[in-house]
């Protein structure tokens, strides 16, 4: 006896995923049959828009291609040209853009945690219903936002696709007093950060390990950002430029968005996996508020994501204040660029993870081909991992709405960025 | 900080903008100098999602411009209290919190302005909506009178600057 039945869910939290998901399951005998997460991802897009462009106008392009990374899409854009021209912007540059990227670590973790993940471990189905027992924890969440959002408009010129940033450094340095402002805000959202790393440890998370393999950036002496070389937990230790050579993509029929591998296995990058590979480059004290957790990490609950982005909002918050300590004002916010032929990596860690960008370039440094791997598309393949021994743990009996909150609920754990078109994941659920 | 705001929401990308334009005419028409100096301003926001909510703080009246889509004819103009906002509005979001979510997460954290009216200007092909000018003509007085009778509210106007209006300072 064949029983099909095909469920459309408008789905309001996985909204806020960040694009369109669909996700087909087919049953046979309670057995799992069929598994597929369909995504699109509009950043393949933008690899043919960047041909035949000159090199300063590619940061300003590739941060229209995420809403709420953007400054990833920079780094890892003007890194990789520099790669090509030789070109070292020097310590005061280094250090402004972690700062910079710190705002973006903050504002996008901040609203996950937030209006994303936290409603799922509470019982609600929105931020809303949240809001209205937890209001302290929101506002908390909301302010901490708001100050990641500030750090991007202070170098970028605005908080959603910036434009401050350049090859070879900013097109602005801020002014002393303008920098002590800032750190004034930084340093006065500490305690909460803090706290949230207390607060996100506390939930009633699932308890559910896996099996799973962590790639992320590691730096010699930090934890990571715009630099390192790729590691994973299994033993890589990989110049960022041999990337391709160990991470292959390949397509599959139902999906747009290409899947990566690692020794033909799916892995996680994101802020989960960054911990897990970089725990010893974290500062003291966020070591220490980890510590005071019931959680031992590394960890191979991928629930624990929500603690890890806490960590790192904490981290970021310290960090930034680090930097701007005893800020001067250079004499130039950039170093200029003389344009060469040649192939550029870039590598760095966007919110959601590992962020690869390559460029071939002309001599007058004219993009000829670019190629750009976004953590979605690598996490994509671990995802439906996920949702597989999720589902199949779950019991593949439920009824078809539990077995669509779950699914959701792991999804939206990863913080996928998918696309900024549509409201909706479809469910279709086939059972024989 | 000015008591009535007028915040375009949108974002750059074609068909996404018409909040913005409406406001950026709408400032071109000279609205803020219509009224005392600090008392209007008018605002772009790109897909301020939760950041809304900042954007909002402190005012006594803010005025939301936004897309929505409903099913009627392109440009039809759509006036309401964000007190009757529901999921069916229609108000458009390129991301999946958007202004009604925002608005219903002010509430329930009680940090709304006394007052939110949202013009949604119902969007279509860019070809089929009316000229912004038009648009403009038809919300002008609309905007106008709701600006006035925020500004009759007690402590919206301060005293030094009511003086001003009565010396002729600006014209109401």
């Amino acid at each position: 006896m064949t029983q099909s039945r095909k469920i459309s869910l408008c789905v309001p939290v996985l909204a806020r995923v960040e694009g369109e998901g669909a996700l087909d399951l087919e049953v046979h005998d309670g057995h799992l049959k069929t598994l597929r997460l369909r995504i699109f991802e509009p950043p393949r897009l933008f690899e043919k828009f960047l041909e035949g462009r000159e090199y300063q106008e590619i940061p300003d392009m590739v941060a229209r291609i995420c809403g709420i990374c953007p400054v990833a899409y920079q780094m890892s854009a003007v890194h990789a040209i520099e790669g090509v021209f030789g070109l070292a912007p020097g310590p005061w540059v280094r250090a402004m853009r972690r700062v910079f990227y710190c705002g973006e670590w903050i504002q996008s973790h901040s609203l996950h945690i937030h209006l994303l993940a936290a409603p799922d471990f509470l019982g609600y189905s929105n931020v809303s219903e949240m809001a209205r027992a937890y209001p302290d924890v929101v506002r908390r969440g909301l302010a901490l936002q708001a100050l990641g959002n500030e750090i991007i408009r202070f170098f970028g010129g605005r908080s959603v696709h910036p434009v401050g940033a350049r090859v070879g450094g900013f097109h602005r340095a801020p002014s002393q007093a303008e920098v002590a402002a800032l750190r004034e805000q930084v340093w006065a959202a500490l305690p909460g950060a803090e706290a949230l790393v207390a607060w996100t440890a506390s939930l009633n998370l699932p308890d559910d390990p896996q099996d799973f393999v962590s790639v992320a950036l590691r730096h010699p002496d930090e934890y990571p950002m715009n630099e390192g070389r790729i590691v994973s937990s299994d033993g890589l230790d990989i110049s960022i430029a041999d990337y391709e050579t160990h991470f292959p993509e390949h397509q599959e029929p139902h999906s747009t968005a290409l899947y990566t591998t690692l020794n033909r296995r799916p892995y996680l990058v994101g802020p989960l996996a960054r911990l897990n590979l970089n725990l010893d480059r974290l500062h003291t004290p966020v070591r220490e508020a980890l510590g005071r957790t019931n959680i031992a990490f590394p960890s191979r609950n991928m629930f624990h994501s929500i603690v890890a982005r806490a960590a790192e909002i904490h981290y970021a918050l310290l960090e930034a204040s680090r930097l701007l300590e005893d800020y001067t004002e250079p004499e130039a916010s950039f170093v200029p660029a003389v344009p060469r032929s040649g192939i550029g990596y870039g590598c760095t860690e966007a919110p959601r993870g590992l962020l690869w960008h390559r460029y071939d370039l002309d001599t007058a440094g004219q993009v000829l081909h670019a190629r750009i791997v976004p953590p979605t598309s690598q996490n994509q393949a671990r995802i439906e991992a996920d949702l597989r021994h999720s589902l199949e743990t779950l019991g593949l009996d439920r009824d078809d709405e539990t077995l669509c909150q779950q699914a959701e609920m792991v999804i939206r754990n990863y913080d996928p960025c998918i696309s900024c078109a549509t409201h909706f994941l479809t469910v279709r659920v086939e059972r024989r | 900080m000015n008591p009535v705001r007028v915040l375009g929401i949108g974002s750059p990308v074609a068909g996404d903008d018409l909040g913005w334009r409406l406001a950026e005419t709408l400032e071109q028409a000279g609205l803020p100098g219509y009224f005392p100096a600090g008392m209007v301003h008018v605002t772009l926001c790109d897909r301020p999602g939760s950041l809304l909510l900042p954007a909002m703080r402190g005012a006594r009246l803010v005025i939301l411009l936004d897309a929505m889509r409903s099913g009627a004819p392109p440009g039809t103009v759509r006036r309401l209290d964000m007190l009757e906002l529901d999921d069916s509005t229609g108000l458009l979001s390129s991301h999946g919190f958007g202004v009604a979510e925002a608005l219903a997460l002010g509430r329930a954290l009680e940090d709304l302005p006394p007052r939110v009216l949202i013009y949604g200007i119902e969007t279509g092909q860019a070809t089929s909506l009316p000229p912004l000018g038009d648009l403009v003509t038809l919300l002008w007085p609309t905007i106008i009178d709701d600006i006035r009778v925020c500004m009759k509210e007690p402590g919206v106007v301060p005293l030094a600057m009511e003086s001003k209006q009565k010396s002729g300072g600006a014209s109401l």
